[in-house]
């Protein structure tokens, strides 16, 4: 039998659990699991045998540990593990239409941003388990037991890069309905499916008893089977027992078959009575399985944003038309980009637009980087931005999460260069209302492009609900016919396609004074026509302040909850601000951020940028050391102060820039955690102290391998580098990496600091400079620049 | 969650020696208090084992003399989980003040929440004599044992705590351990500086104080 034609059958039995049966075998604390299939292949099969007589429909070979990490220095490799597993797994099937599925599991190792692993990494791991699996003849692949979507989002592109078998994915969620890394299962099946995935669901981590809501979500947001494979409840902690016997289980799998679950089978505890209690079951449940929820949504890992209001796309990180901006990609500004993103997502952002194009830099690049970055400090959905289908695919690829494409237009080549990506990575796509000929000029033109986007896109099998429309704004001081034309098309195809809009709303206002009340006025007429994703500046108060209203008025915030909670604070605060006044030093020091960028605006009038920095900002700075040195203050205050000088300088920065007028840079040093350190808030507070003393710094993150922080002070012609360590075990690196700047960067001087250096261990591994402190390191780099 | 919020052990870890923060100062702590209570997500495994079939190596002079009395010997390891990382993260973009003091408060969270967990295995084991929690890292105990601590308990499966290439523990607000568990009342030994690899180069030994350890 193939899977297809399973899939055919009302349920569908799994398994149960695997190392309990082992155990029963005589399988003792001091064998290797992994190696089971090598050491006791007749207890294997006999296992699987003993499944199969319990009613099972598809059994799981024993390759759950045959990952390459259990497997270094066993004398044998996972490769070879996965071709005995699932040799035996077929020997016991033979002559039944059983399946045999390759078993995948996490591979144990904790993948970026909190853990070290990078995506690619997994990536490359999981293809040659796939590999593998297919060659040794898996009839289909079984991912199970994963808490980071990622991970499993890294498995699941393996499996279908490298083999044609059905995939099945499962998680371990928490009684809170997340997983470790704070998946919910809304967001998990709504990326797998997207994926392409054939069932999904969950196994391990909770008994049946308390599965219920999260089967209920897995099946609410999703259309394909759901899996449940639960523990026999909860481990005791001393005896290692489980709860829950097979007739109880079986009592709490009966409602969950009932409500649609089509997979079933058990985990840990689990043994052959427990699948036979369930293979009755199916004999006798009529299910009737709750409806897939079809509103449309985009998600991060952790994140679900649902597209049945109006929500917020920040349109910041694009670097069109802000110099700065343009700067920080050119020199790999990470964290100025960062900040674009977290401000967005804090004045009410719900999805970031990522738009990295400069023809100078390697946009597929920095694509991957920013999204890997961005994703690590924020938890919105992210729409990627670029003309290039490369560069897309790249970023896809990355993006931990139900991502939107913007964007494919009525053109043939757009149409067959781009759905496809929609559809291999299950994104959300806007469709442009333009093709080879322009922008049409009226609504019912726009309508049709819209129509022949929708059609190209279902014929591939791209859901409905995944593709958004944009009707593009035109420029009202140009084109004023056009504007009622655009709220005309937006209005059809909400109505006539049901599809929800995408709007570009700034563009309306080009050329015009008073751009803000035109920009909001005419998002209140879009949103009145239907508009559901705005694009917008939500840093500009009053155009989050319109959606905030709209949603009040049309009873979308319910209560008015959300805009009360937005705004009630704000009379009290708007007094106590204009009550105050006070010095640019007393609001550095007090970590008054408004004021202190207030007051830096007022002097750059009559004072110069130089004048403020050295005049005002450094000697404050240096007051506030001194205090630091002498235990007057403490470090919380050291680094308020540090980082609200940060503001003043980025408003000088700014003035500097749009007058055209050459940056300040006191000297340009790079920082790094060296190689196998992840400890970075030493490095961070030194680099937030060096940056608001004016120095320029290149921060290269944490696990920096020595070539890398060499070959940027060489492109660089850096002459300081400060580098941090947090653990004895990795001083090592440190060591390292000085000697290799010696070789390759002669004149390059080094600093060190962190938790474990200390002077004499800096003198000893050659540091020209030892940094006690956060302070001590700019007196440092203060003296060195002179 | 908020038994296990610190502030004297918060102020501690960011150098304050017994003094009180400043006005502008205690506002970002409560805060910060606030925002570890929302994204910590602490958990704890631990399985006790005879001491001769302890997948743990424990000869060393340092460690054996730790553990002497002890038949029974308990590896454990608990973690806040990524959440907190993941904040501590996006504060350092933005606000590096609050990133050091929610750095702070998570270790003091964590030490206090695994002086619950101490509890809680005494209270498993009422017969028995617990030691103290004894690290990886600590004198004549190997960093490598996280290896086998990480591996014995399953943590990644158990509660989504994984080693890095390093050997550092991800996500980093974590811990491992090993404690004994004896018949016969322990020999109340010194926890502190003694026995802490750091004494070289702490900076609360420089001024005079400790961490409370």
């Amino acid at each position: 039998m193939d899977f297809k034609t399973l899939l055919q059958k009302r349920f569908i039995v799994l398994d149960g659990g695997f190392g309990t049966e082992l155990i029963k075998r005589g399988f003792g604390a001091d064998e290797r699991a992994e190696l089971s299939s090598f050491t006791r292949p007749k207890d294997v099969v006999a296992i699987h045998r003993s499944y199969i007589d319990s009613g099972c429909d598809i059994i799981n070979a024993n390759t759950f540990n045959a990952t390459p990490f259990k497997f270094e220095n066993s004398g044998y490799s996972f490769e070879d593990s996965i071709k005995k597993g699932i040799e035996l797994a077929k020997e016991a099937a033979d002559g039944t239409d059983v399946l045999v599925a390759l078993d995948v599991p996490p591979l144990g190792r904790l993948l970026e941003p909190t853990g070290d692993f990078t995506f690619e990494e997994a990536y490359d791991t999981y293809c040659k388990i796939m590999a593998a699996g297919r060659d040794a003849g898996a009839d289909l692949i079984s991912l199970e037991t994963f808490s980071d979507i990622y991970e499993l989002r890294a498995a699941v592109l393996a499996a279908k890069d490298k083999t044609d078998l059905p995939v099945t994915a499962t998680l371990t969620f928490e009684e809170n309905g997340r997983t470790f890394t704070g998946c919910s299962a809304a967001c998990a099946v709504r990326i797998l499916e997207g994926l392409g995935v054939d069932a999904v669901g969950t196994n391990c981590g909770l008994g049946p008893d308390l599965l219920a809501p999260i089967v209920d979500e897995l099946l609410k947001n999703t259309k394909l089977p759901v899996i449940v494979k639960p523990n026999a409840g909860l481990p005791d902690p001393v005896s290692g027992r489980f709860s829950i016997g097979a007739k109880e289980f079986a009592e709490y799998m009966k409602p969950l078959m009932e409500k649609g679950v089509k997979f079933v089978g058990g985990c840990c505890g689990t043994s052959p009575e427990f699948i036979k209690g369930l293979k009755s079951l199916t004999e006798i449940i009529q299910p009737n399985r709750i409806a897939f929820d079809g509103t449309p949504c985009a998600c991060s890992g952790t994140k679900l944003v649902k597209i049945n209001e109006p929500r917020i796309i920040g349109e910041r990180i694009n670097p069109t038309g802000k110099k700065l901006f343009k700067e920080a990609l050119r020199s790999c500004d990470t964290n100025y980009i960062l900040k674009q993103a977290i401000e967005q997502v804090s004045a009410g952002a719900d999805i970031l637009d990522i738009n990295v194009g400069l023809p100078e830099i390697d946009e597929k690049a920095m694509m991957v980087r920013i999204v890997k970055a961005v994703q690590a400090v924020t938890d919105v959905p992210l729409q990627l931005d670029s003309t290039n289908p490369e560069v897309l695919e790249a970023g896809l690829r990355v993006c931990n999460g139900k991502a939107i494409i913007n964007s494919v237009n009525g053109e043939e080549n757009s149409l067959s260069e781009i759905l496809p990506l929609v559809k291999k990575y299950g994104a959300c796509v806007v469709g442009l209302t333009l093709d080879e000929n322009g922008i049409p000029k009226k609504a019912d033109e726009r309508f049709a492009i819209a129509e022949k986007i929708l059609g190209r896109a279902l014929s591939l099998g791209i859901p409905k609900e995944d593709v958004f429309i944009d009707c593009l704004t035109l420029t009202a001081s140009v084109e004023q016919e056009a504007v009622k034309e655009t709220l005309k098309a937006v209005k059809m195809v909400t109505e006539k396609l049901q599809l929800k809009t995408v709007l570009g709303v700034s563009n309306i206002s080009f050329g015009l004074p008073n751009r803000e009340l035109i920009n909001h006025t005419f998002l209140t007429l879009a949103l009145q026509n239907g508009l559901t994703l705005p694009i917008i500046n939500p840093n500009v108060a009053s155009m989050v302040g319109v959606v905030r209203a709209y949603k009040v008025l049309y009873g979308i915030d319910k209560s008015s909850k959300d805009f009360v909670e937005a705004y009630s604070g704000d009379s009290a605060s708007a007094k106590a601000q204009t009550a105050r006044e006070i010095t640019l030093e007393y609001a550095i020091s007090s970590g008054l951020r408004e004021d202190a960028s207030r007051i830096t605006g007022e002097l750059l009038a009559d004072h110069s940028a130089e004048d403020i920095i050295n005049k005002r900002l450094i000697p404050c700075l240096d007051d506030i050391g001194t205090k630091f040195e002498s235990g007057k203050l403490f470090l919380p205050q050291l680094i308020l102060a540090a980082d609200t000088a940060g503001v003043c300088f980025d408003v000088i920065k700014a003035r500097l820039s749009s007058e055209k007028k050459p940056q300040q840079s006191k000297g340009c040093i790079i920082l790094a955690t060296v190689k196998g350190d992840i400890h970075d808030i030493g490095k961070n507070i030194v680099r937030t102290v060096l940056e608001n003393y004016g120095f320029e710094v290149i921060d290269l993150g944490k696990d920096v391998p020595e070539e890398k922080i060499v070959s940027v002070a060489i492109e660089r012609d850096i002459r300081l580098v400060g580098l941090s360590a947090l653990m004895t075990t990795t001083l090592g690196a440190m060591e390292n990496t000085i000697r290799l700047l010696r070789e390759k960067k002669p004149d390059c001087k080094v600093m060190v600091g962190g938790a474990v250096v200390t002077e004499d261990y800096a003198q000893s591994i050659g540091a020209d400079f030892y940094a006690k402190d956060a302070k001590a390191s700019a007196d440092i780099a203060k003296a060195f620049f002179g | 969650m908020n038994k296990y919020i610190d502030r004297e052990l918060t102020l501690c870890y960011l150098g304050y020696r017994g003094n009180k923060p400043s006005g502008e100062i205690l506002p970002l702590i409560e805060d910060c208090e606030k925002i570890l209570q929302k994204c910590a997500s602490p958990k704890r495994a631990f399985q006790v084992y005879d001491r001769a079939l302890c997948p743990v190596d424990t000869d060393s002079e340092k460690l054996r003399s730790h553990l002497d009395g002890c038949d029974q010997l308990i590896l454990f390891a608990s973690t806040l989980g990524g959440g907190v990382d993941g904040m501590i993260r996006r504060l350092s973009v933005t606000d590096m003040a609050r990133a050091v003091i929610l750095d702070a408060s998570a270790n003091a969270f964590l030490e206090r929440y695994c002086e619950d967990c101490d509890k809680e295995i005494s209270m498993l084991f009422e017969q028995k004599h617990l030691t103290w929690r004894y690290s990886p890292g600590y004198d004549g105990f190997s960093i490598e044992s996280q290896r086998d601590i990480i591996k014995a308990l399953d943590t990644p499966k158990k509660i989504g705590l994984s080693l890095s290439e390093g050997l550092m523990l991800t996500p980093q607000k974590s811990t491992t351990a090993i404690i004994g568990l004896s018949d016969n009342i322990l020999p109340k030994k010194r926890t502190g500086c003694a026995v802490c690899n750091m004494k070289e180069t702490c900076n609360f030994r420089k001024e005079g104080s400790h961490c409370g350890f």
